[in-house]
């Protein structure tokens, strides 16, 4: 990849709103999956979330009360799909 | 489809990513599902639903997992991608633009530009509603409360890893609620006057911290339509101060009773008819009635709630009418409390219009908050680094646009290495 004068590709730094973008939807949407199933997969997206530099989600989705909603499950929800392990 | 990158418009994602995206995330379709019939009564009310149904929840609900599963690894990848096309930035800073220069080295840089110069710019916008309001919507909409707490932090701390220092504010709702959003409409919007009251007044300790307004007033009065957009708000701003129902939480800003700062404390009002915040306020109005050419004022177009005499200039300060001794303040300060409901009379202003920056944080506490909060500097600064590195950005796309060899191409890179 061609770097500017400056060190670092141009395009790259102005992508970078959209990755950001991209990123916080993959967050909730890895919330939802949690919320609905509690298996290996979603598991590992907790980890995933907690290892992120930006702590930002991890503060939201694995604070304590985040956490004991995926564990509990919504009251009108697929209970099926939410048990803890 | 290759994507050329120097084409990339800000904040747009190339056709090739947003088309494998919107196939990850058929957002509608996905999810719907857990709020059909099928889903929801397979489980509570399983002898109106067939088996079968249940069992095709189940599968999307893999499906879904699955998908979001590929999707954040197409993320990472992005994310990779980008950490090494960007970590060697070093953007010089012309040692002339002291502003930029100042606005780097407040967010922990030194001379130039680097990558956690940005990072860390970056992370004080992404943070700065959190900081700033002390409320989390996002967390608000998933737990039914965003209320949160921390340490006041200086902006080279707000980093991606700030949140570590966030905590969810004890005693705000201390269980999981039945359901995932409470109607919690008023006291919401109450938080949210009240947040909004406090960004109000950070603004106007903003103004006595860098002054940046009279000058940003002397520039706009040269056109003569501006000067109304700007004089009215400035008359409201004053009208809002005398309006507004203060609470104790206000006081710890300004740790001065805001009727004080309009009219002066109640034991000296007839010496000092105006408070600072009044004093500033009136100079700002004689600044912009004032230092501009009368013939392009439209004095029909504005009528402000205080008269200046605009004959006795000195430095650029209008001089006012003495208070007759004895006499007690007219309109503004008519009352012990300050607060007046304006009218005929509003003529008389302190003797001395002039305030500087000291005057104005005389008697008001300036020591750093405890709770969570940052200063508004910090903002200013992160915009400018990003305005800055956006700008260098487009400036050498544009110089290289026309060189091939310099050609970018993200959507190749993309789809080589990540199969989309």
């Amino acid at each position: 990849m061609h770097k500017n004068d400056y060190g670092y590709v141009s395009g790259a730094v102005l992508f970078l709103p959209a990755i950001r973008k991209m990123r916080a939807h993959v967050e909730y949407e890895k919330f939802l999956c949690r919320v609905l199933k509690d298996d290996e997969t979603t598991r590992k997206f907790k980890q995933k979330t907690e290892k992120l530099t930006n702590k930002l989600y991890a503060f939201r989705y694995n604070n304590e009360k985040s956490v004991k909603l995926t564990a509990a499950g919504r009251p009108n929800g697929p209970k099926s799909t939410t048990t803890k392990s | 489809m290759a994507i050329d990158i120097n084409n990339l418009p800000i904040g747009e994602i190339p056709p090739e990513i947003a088309q494998a995206f919107g196939n990850f995330l058929n957002v509608e379709g996905r999810i719907k599902f857990p709020l059909k019939k099928t889903a929801t009564s397979a489980v509570s009310t399983s002898a109106e639903t067939p088996d079968s149904d249940a069992l095709q929840a189940d599968k999307d609900v893999d499906g879904l997992i699955n998908s979001v599963d590929e999707l954040e690894d197409l993320v990472e990848q992005l994310e990779d991608m980008s950490d090494q096309l960007t970590r060697d930035m070093n953007i010089p800073v012309d040692p002339n633009n002291k502003g930029l220069l100042k606005a780097v080295q407040r967010l922990g840089g030194e001379n130039s530009i680097t990558m956690e110069v940005f990072n860390t710019a970056s992370a004080i916008i992404e943070h700065a509603a959190i900081v700033t309001f002390r409320r989390d919507p996002i967390l608000d909409a998933l737990i039914g409360d965003g209320h949160v707490d921390g340490p006041w932090m200086e902006c080279s701390q707000i980093t991606a890893a700030a949140s570590d220092l966030f905590k969810l504010r004890p005693g705000g709702g201390g269980s999981v609620p039945e359901e995932p959003v409470l109607p919690k409409n008023e006291e919401i919007l109450d938080d949210f006057e009240d947040n909004l009251l406090e960004m109000i007044l950070h603004i106007i300790l903003m103004l006595w911290w860098n002054m940046i307004w009279p000058k940003f007033l002397v520039d706009l009065a040269i056109i003569n339509p501006a000067r109304k957009i700007v004089a009215i708000p400035i008359d409201s701003l004053l009208l809002l101060f005398r309006s507004i129902e203060w609470k104790d939480k206000h006081y710890r800003i300004f740790k001065k009773k805001p009727t004080e700062l309009l009219t002066g404390t109640p034991e000296n009002k007839y010496k000092d008819a105006k408070g600072p915040l009044n004093k500033l306020l009136n100079r700002l109005r004689g600044i912009l009635l004032c230092n501009v050419p009368p013939k392009l004022w439209n004095k029909k177009d504005y009528d402000p709630i205080v008269e200046i005499d605009c004959t006795d200039v000195e430095d650029g300060c209008p001089k006012s009418k003495q208070v007759e001794e004895g006499e007690g303040p007219a309109g503004l300060a008519s009352d012990d409390n300050g607060i007046d409901a304006g009218g005929p009379g509003i003529d008389v202003l302190a003797d001395d219009l002039c305030i500087t920056s000291d005057d104005f944080i005389e008697g008001v506490d300036t020591t750093v908050p405890e709770g969570l909060g940052m200063s508004p500097e910090c903002l200013k600064a992160a915009s400018r680094v990003i305005l800055a590195v956006e700008d260098t950005s487009y400036s050498a796309k544009q110089a290289n646009a026309n060189d091939p060899t310099l050609q970018t191409n993200l959507g190749v890179q993309v789809r080589e290495n990540f199969g989309v």
